[in-house]
């Protein structure tokens, strides 16, 4: 009775799971010497950046001492930095024009949002609206300047404004373009499926353009810091834009380095942020294979 | 086999013309049919015929220039009614319309939340139940984007399905398909009507395909799309991949075969002609 089906059964099973287990390990040490250079080429990715690094300050310590005589050195700059650094003052600078910052381009993001999404999903609302935003959006938001100086009488209000100008429009065509590049036939499922319109903009609309939203709000950000720095210059108090001017007048050059620095930095720390949020709504886009 | 009692269609005199850069195309001519409940109809013609302008007309997105067609007594488009598309009349569409930002679960329950008639857990519930008699067991959480086409247009069937529609359009579901997972899908998809006796409205450029699933196969003509030839398709079901190599089968679809040939190549002409100008 040694051909008994199972016999034969357990006999095959032996044999796959014998050749299952040599196949496994094979690909263990496959992956084992991936994942090794993979380590080792990040490795070498972290190192060739710090040389860059490092050669760029050398290049800034040989021009400070030669052809740019004004320019401050690397070191007067980190000394004064860590000065500045501990002064008080300096964060109210900070401090200014990050609220300035986030004030212009959360307002300007939460009316700029609906607005496009209506744009790109409504032809009466695109027709209407659609001139004056061809119009506006050429006008570089620096030109605003003088116009909201004249129409706000607090210097601050003025500034904010400016910089909500600067991520407004590029927010909102972002967002109609989003709204506009949904197939049409999720629409069509949706009101197939019984959604009301209500629902069709919470469900459909605005994950569909969550792409070319965040797209949107990346230029946004980077658009308002441009603005508040410029408008700081021509009309701030307090502002690492007027910290960099105020600093040039009183001939404090390693501070007007150091605001530019500043500048970088928080921009910086704010798109990353916004990317991390992207991250974590548009996980559905990401595509593995097996 | 349960025949459903409801999702009779009725087509009368529907033309449609549409107006594409300003010039007037005749899309679908005259068109006069009936689906009667419970039963599989598939139309068959030449790409640019008008097919699944006449599904949209049913399916309540585009209002027929002339004609009427009526659901169980009611008329769902005429050129003097609003357009309402809804849960009675689902549609699956050509390229896929699954949500990519929703789950696979997510996706078959959205229909009964976005209705109201069922909480979110109850729907959550009856959606699993439904994916694993669907065999879609496992993937509940994926989404779309991560599971193979042939997964996907099962999902969206069954989508459409736990609305509980009275007819199910389906307009060439399984065009983008390879050749086998076309063919599992047939399987799929007749074991369905099979068990659920739901009217079906199938489009397709395939005559084989259409023969094998269906009880009548309307020919269409090139456009303006007109009805050719009504064929019946007495196969006994259920069917399986024999059924294809039956003498019967391979007889109807050599009956209509000439008809498709000739429109399809009126089609491949004219769009040469179109090209030229």
């Amino acid at each position: 009775m040694s051909n008994s089906p199972q016999d034969q059964q357990s006999k095959e099973n032996i044999v796959t799971s014998h050749m299952r287990a040599s196949v496994k390990a094979r690909y263990e040490e496959v992956y084992l010497k991936q994942s090794q250079e993979q380590k080792r080429l990040k490795r070498s990715q972290v190192i060739t950046g710090i040389l860059g690094g490092v050669a760029f300050v050398i290049f800034w310590y040989i021009c400070s001492q030669t052809i740019m005589s004004k320019l401050p050195s690397p070191w007067d700059t980190l000394v004064q930095s860590i000065k500045t650094v501990m002064d008080p003052w300096y964060y109210k600078s900070v401090y200014h024009s990050l609220f300035r910052v986030l004030l212009g381009f959360c307002t300007a993001s939460a009316i700029a949002i609906p607005l496009g999404l209506i744009m790109g999903w409504n032809r009466i609302v695109r027709d209407l609206t659609m001139p004056g935003f061809e119009l506006f959006r050429s006008v570089p938001p620096v030109a605003w300047v003088p116009l909201s100086i004249i129409i706000f009488a607090q210097m601050e209000y003025s500034i904010v404004f400016i910089t909500f100008t600067g991520a407004f429009f590029v927010v909102a065509l972002n967002a109609k373009l989003g709204a506009e590049s949904i197939d049409q036939s999720l629409f069509r499922a949706a009101w197939c499926l019984g959604a009301n319109p209500r629902q069709v903009f919470r469900h459909i609309l605005l994950p569909g353009s969550l792409p070319s939203i965040f797209m949107g709000l990346a230029l946004g950000m980077g658009i308002a810091w441009q603005t508040v720095v410029a408008a700081e210059m021509i009309a701030g108090q307090y502002g690492l834009g007027y910290l960099a001017w105020e600093s040039y007048s009183l001939i404090r050059f390693p501070e007007v380095i150091l605001a530019m620095a500043s500048i970088g930095v928080l921009g910086y720390v704010c798109s990353a942020i916004l990317r991390g949020i992207a991250n974590k709504y548009l996980a559905w886009r990401k595509v593995y294979t097996a | 086999m349960a025949k459903a009692t409801e999702g009779n269609v009725v087509a009368k005199h529907v033309s449609l013309v549409y107006d594409p850069l300003g010039v007037n195309v005749l899309a679908v001519a005259d068109c006069s049919f009936e689906i009667e409940a419970g039963s599989f109809l598939a139309i068959v013609g030449p790409s640019g015929c008008g097919k699944t302008t006449l599904l949209n007309m049913i399916a309540g997105f585009d209002t027929p220039t002339e004609g009427e067609i009526w659901v169980d007594g009611a008329c769902v488009a005429s050129p003097s009614i609003r357009l309402t598309p809804g849960p009675d009349r689902v549609v699956v569409f050509q390229h896929g319309a699954l949500f990519p930002w929703r789950t696979v679960l997510e996706n078959v329950c959205w229909g009964p939340v976005m209705q109201g008639t069922m909480s979110r857990d109850e729907a959550v519930e009856k959606g699993k139940e439904i994916l694993k008699i669907a065999g879609l067991e496992g993937c509940e959480n994926e989404y779309p984007m991560n599971i193979s086409s042939g997964m996907q247009r099962r999902v969206e069937i069954v989508r459409a399905l736990v609305n509980e529609p009275k007819i199910l359009l389906l307009d060439e579901p399984f065009r983008a398909l390879d050749a086998m997972t076309k063919s599992v899908m047939h399987q799929y998809l007749l074991d369905l009507f099979d068990a659920t006796g739901k009217t079906i409205m199938f489009i397709t450029h395939d005559l084989d395909e259409a023969i094998f699933l269906a009880d009548r196969v309307f020919v269409m003509t090139t456009r303006p799309g007109r009805l050719k030839q009504m064929i019946e398709v007495d196969l006994p079901r259920p069917r399986n991949l024999k059924t294809k190599v039956t003498d019967r089968f391979i007889q109807l679809r050599n009956e209509a075969l000439d008809a498709v040939h000739e429109e399809a190549q009126k089609a491949f002409e004219r769009g040469e002609r179109e090209m030229a100008k």
